[in-house]
């Protein structure tokens, strides 16, 4: 108890030394009194507790003020906010946060290059840049840009949140070189590329979102997943399974010491699982929580090592202790502090709910019953309730916010977690080695990401799965919850002596069991199989992409097109995750009508994600940024590339015939400036059936389309250029005459997309129009006679 | 006050600062083995059997024993394998909680006092060499070494041996326990000859272990072997 009080006086002092920085000569000359009394009372023990309890406090307040950014001249923030841009030079300090559509950078940077020369700085900055081309840590980098100072949110303080990663900058519209590769150390480098090359095998055995969940309980990668999905989680409650946390690291120490602890015995296996534990700590970053559990792991090893036993709430305190010794940001940040009452809660609250239970149950029910039926509601429910109560002043104070779903959502997903971490596992080295095995494995991992997903969405999506809490003090909030913490602590119900339950489950139970567990999941992957099976329909499903194009088409025989891939990767390969069936690995064909950012983008990280039998391209698409990142990732994966042009026919398994009209440039021809006016337009036909694609023309390119005589007439019309009022003539609407009109556009976008003049030209026209911004996904069915629109995917 | 005095001192205090002793039975912070949960230990009946500690009407051996030839002369235990004799060795055995052997050790002194036994030298109960590695000591040895230091008694280790490793006894019946451990133990060298044994052990149930090890000590010289063990589990518990 001395260690939790010493903790709570060195907390306090932190907090006091925030808010009043004292100056540091005042500080030493309060330790030294106190000290000296220390020393004087060092007979009488409350007297001797008194003063250790003012010197923790001291110290506190001193490692705060200690801990406050200083600038002096060399410091690279004494440059934020100037008027003209910087060149800096720096080396990639951390491993990149690779976002879906971009990637944040940490820079160490060391050189500020000016009209005089270089000079010697120091200081982090953090830059934004596009996805490609990949950057790695320890990468030497040459940067220009404009160094701002982080600013501080409505809802976040984004300042305080870099400095507790000692970053003190932000480079705004940041020109990267690569000077060198291979700087920074060695053993990091060689982690990071392991999880990077993990993280593709994820991405190559299993679709999405489920992959994107696998990487995030398994390597710690988050920010994979769609926003909308992002979302939900939150609303769910269940954003912590996606964080590296104590469970982890637990699984991790408990697997070394099972397969070494017979063969070595208990000291070398303890040392070993040590070991292990500081590896992954590395291999998934050191975030609050994996610091935290990684040092409670060690203090728990201690124990053992020292032949005691750890008091959990005196090791909590310990590991705060030296959290924030090692850092005294740590306290402001939103990950320790849910990682700490969360920790907290199991400690302290859980035991009072599970007692109070126990004694309900002691009185009402047979001992033996109790304690089975107290075990099972405890595991299921209680755990789950007690962490979701001690961390709502997190959520309070950090969000304003409370999900209502929470325990019901832990209760469903928690119980499969240890599957899915063993099974991905397996999955994910198997599919390093070679990729079909790990696809094969992958087909076991599946089930239990979808049912988390699945759970997700059906209660995240609930519109009452959060309530949004009052706006309160902060101060009020924590020391609200202090008392109450410190009640529980101190009025704890005393164990209930339940009967020592020694009945094991006979192997027989455990055996059917397995069996049953077996079954369910080969129904489910039959079932999930017989779904997608092929229907002798051709399907196209303009994809809910956002603002962007993406349409995917399943040719009666089972080959799959894809046509554009929309701005974001993470969205595109969820919604493929979502209609492919989730063997399909292969994208027979992948067109990409221009280079423009919301057709191209999507595209990129497909290319390695699918094995992809070919894509075709427009002769002479514009070379734009992307162009260039889109050719390196191409040439990278070995795919092969065919540019076309009007007069190209593609026919797969002779029911889906593609036909080029667009562009109308011969081989050789130079590159187009206007890539819209370039874009590939399509005529995909099946028996009876058409249906055109377009792209992003515009009327001058659908009045030559009219003048080089093709044939145009179609049965759906993909509207072209998300609708907007330059493209979709009164004389193109005229040719093709359509009687479905599909517009792919993402709600309130920056465009103004679709444009009134053409809704009204569409109306007028008498075509019937189906917008994913109202639909969703929408999905076209034919036989090659009749054609069926379905929308809300 | 010495110097290695003085630092182990020390060593205790920043070892308790970092892992406060708590009750291995309550929780309560102070002790491993508080004083409440220590006086709640159920003594074993008064009239039993002296031989294996069967409950009976009066102290003498029972028809079990009386029919079979026991190499033990006598059998102590502290108190019944009961809460919280049970939580505390669970925590000696498995949870690594080695400080835990010298608060029972007090208490098996407390218990030994009322009562001394006419023995010469403490022998604990070994364990297979592999067994010692896996769980990182022998809980008897703790238990031997913290109990002789405060009687004042000899212990004897590494002269009693398990030469082959049996499996647990937990689950079997009397006889495949007998069976169990037949032949399992013997003495590598002369220390016990002539020697008044007591045998320490954590917890006994049907008395298969000590008599297998008793056995192998009279083979090894000793003139008469005892036992005194922490706890005994209740006859009702082995069918």
């Amino acid at each position: 108890m001395t260690l939790i009080c010493l903790t709570l006086a060195w907390t306090l002092g932190i907090l006091l030394g925030r808010w009043l920085s004292p100056p540091l000569w005042t500080l030493a000359g309060l330790l030294a009194m106190a000290s000296v009394t220390a020393v004087a009372v060092r007979h009488h023990l409350r007297a001797l507790l008194a003063t250790a309890l003012v010197i923790a406090a001291l110290l506190g307040a001193g490692r705060m003020a200690l801990a406050q950014p200083r600038f002096d001249a060399g410091d690279l923030a004494t440059y934020n906010d100037l008027d003209q841009p910087l060149t800096l030079r720096g080396t990639v300090s951390a491993d990149p946060d690779r976002r879906s559509t971009y990637t944040q950078l940490q820079l160490s940077v060391d050189e500020l290059l000016d009209e005089q020369g270089a000079h010697p700085v120091h200081g982090r900055a953090v830059l934004n840049v596009p996805a490609y081309p990949a950057y790695a840590y320890g990468d030497r980098l040459e940067v220009t840009g404009r160094l701002e100072t982080p600013p501080v949110l409505d809802e976040f303080d984004y300042r305080e949140y870099l400095a507790g990663r000692g970053v003190h900058s932000l480079l705004r519209r940041a020109q990267v070189s690569v000077l060198e590769g291979q700087g920074g150390v060695g053993l990091l480098r060689g982690l990071y590329n392991v999880r990077l090359a993990l993280r593709a095998a994820v991405e190559r055995t299993l679709p999405d979102p489920e992959a994107g969940l696998l990487t995030g309980i398994l390597l710690g990668m988050g920010h994979t997943l769609p926003e909308e999905l992002d979302e939900a989680f939150r609303a769910a409650g269940l954003s912590h399974i996606m964080v590296i946390s104590g469970y982890n690291i637990g699984l991790v120490a408990v697997a070394v010491l099972l397969v070494t602890r017979r063969r070595l015995g208990i000291w070398p296996a303890l040392a070993l699982s040590l070991v292990g534990i500081a590896l992954y700590t590395l291999f998934v970053g050191p975030s609050a929580p994996v610091l935290r559990a990684m040092l409670m792991a060690c203090l728990l090893a201690g124990a053992r090592f020292a032949g005691r036993k750890s008091h959990t709430l005196t090791t909590l305190a310990a590991t705060s202790l030296i959290m924030t010794a090692i850092n005294p940001h740590y306290l402001w940040s939103v990950s320790y502090q849910l990682s700490f009452a969360a920790t907290l809660g199991l400690v302290v609250v859980e035991p009072v709910l599970t007692r109070r239970l126990q004694a309900h149950m002691v009185r009402d029910a047979d001992p033996d019953q109790a304690a089975h039926g107290s075990a099972l509601v405890r595991d299921v429910l209680l755990v789950t309730l007690a962490a979701q109560l001690a961390t709502l002043p997190v959520m309070w104070t950090q969000f304003g916010e409370m999900s209502l779903v929470a325990p019901l959502a832990n209760a469903l997903v928690l119980p499969v977690q240890p599957a899915i971490m063993l099974l991905g596992a397996i999955s994910t080295l198997l599919g390093a080695l070679w990729t079909p095995l790990g696809q094969a494995a992958g087909w076991l991992v599946w089930p239990f990401l979808r049912f988390c997903v699945w759970v997700v969405e059906a209660l995240g999506g609930l519109p009452w799965a959060t309530i949004a809490l009052p706006r309160l003090d902060g101060g009020l909030v924590w020391g609200l919850y202090a008392f109450v913490m410190a009640w529980m602590v101190w009025r704890r119900p005393r164990k209930v002596k339940l009967p020592a339950s020694e009945r094991e489950p006979s192997p027989e139970a455990r055996r059917n069991r397995v069996v049953l567990a077996g079954l369910a999941l080969a129904a489910v992957l039959v079932w999930g199989g017989v779904g997608a099976l092929p229907d002798r329909r051709l399907h196209v499903w303009v994809l809910d992409v956002g603002q962007g194009d993406a349409i995917l088409m399943r040719t009666p025989g089972g080959a799959t097109v894809l046509v554009d891939g929309g701005p974001d990767p993470a969205l595109l390969a969820a919604r493929l995750g979502r209609i492919l069936p989730f063997w399909q690995r292969r994208i027979d064909l992948l067109v990409a009508t221009h280079a423009d950012q919301d057709h191209l983008a999507g595209l990129l990280p497909l290319v390695t994600r699918y094995e992809v039998g070919l894509i075709v391209e427009p002769l002479g698409m514009q070379e734009n940024a992307l162009r260039v990142q889109w050719d390196a990732v191409v040439s990278a994966s070995g795919a092969h590339v065919v540019r076309l042009s009007r007069g190209a026919e593609i026919n797969l398994g002779d029911t889906l015939r593609l036909q080029l009209l667009n562009p109308s440039q011969r081989a050789g021809a130079m590159p187009v400036s206007d890539g819209n006016a370039g874009s590939l337009v399509l005529l995909a036909s099946m028996g009876e059936w058409r249906m055109l694609l377009t792209g992003d023309i515009d009327a001058e390119t659908e009045a030559a389309l009219i003048a080089s005589g093709q044939p145009l007439r179609a049965t759906c019309l993909k509207v072209a250029h998300h609708g907007a009022g330059t493209g979709t003539s009164a004389d193109f609407l005229e040719a093709v005459d359509p009687q479905v009109a599909l517009i792919s556009v993402g709600a309130d976008n920056d465009y103004g997309h679709p444009a009134e003049q053409t809704l009204a030209r569409l109306a007028a026209a008498d075509v019937r129009v189906y917008r994913t911004d109202e639909c969703g996904t929408l999905e076209v069915l034919t036989d090659g006679e009749r054609c069926w629109v379905r929308g809300a995917y | 006050m010495n110097v290695a005095e003085t630092r182990h001192r020390t060593q205790t205090q920043a070892l308790d600062l970092l892992y406060p002793p708590h009750c291995v039975a309550c929780e309560r912070v102070g002790a491993w083995l508080c004083d409440d949960c220590a006086a709640s230990i159920t003594p074993l009946p008064t009239a039993c059997c002296p031989r294996c500690g069967r409950p009976m009407p009066t102290s003498r051996l029972c028809r079990t024993c009386r029919g079979r030839r026991s190499p033990l002369q006598a059998l102590r235990s502290l108190g019944s394998y009961t809460s919280p004799l049970r939580e505390a060795v669970h925590a000696l055995k498995y949870d690594g909680l080695a400080a835990l052997a010298d608060p029972l050790a007090a208490l098996l002194e407390t218990y030994w006092r009322q009562a001394p036994l006419p023995v010469t030298v403490l022998a604990p109960v070994p364990l297979h060499r592999g067994r010692v590695r896996y769980r990182g000591y022998n809980q008897a040895a703790l238990l031997a070494s913290a109990f002789g230091s405060r009687v004042g008694l000899p212990v004897v280790e590494d002269c009693l041996v398990r030469r082959r490793a049996t499996r647990s006894q937990v689950g079997l019946s009397v006889a495949d326990r007998h069976a169990n451990v037949n032949e399992a133990f013997c003495c590598v060298d002369e220390r016990v000859r002539g020697e008044r044994v007591l045998l320490i052990d954590d917890v006994c149930t049907t008395g298969a272990t000590l008599a297998a090890a008793a056995q192998a000590l009279l083979d090894g010289g000793a003139s008469s072997v005892w036992a005194l063990t922490l706890a005994r589990a209740p006859f009702a518990t082995v069918r």
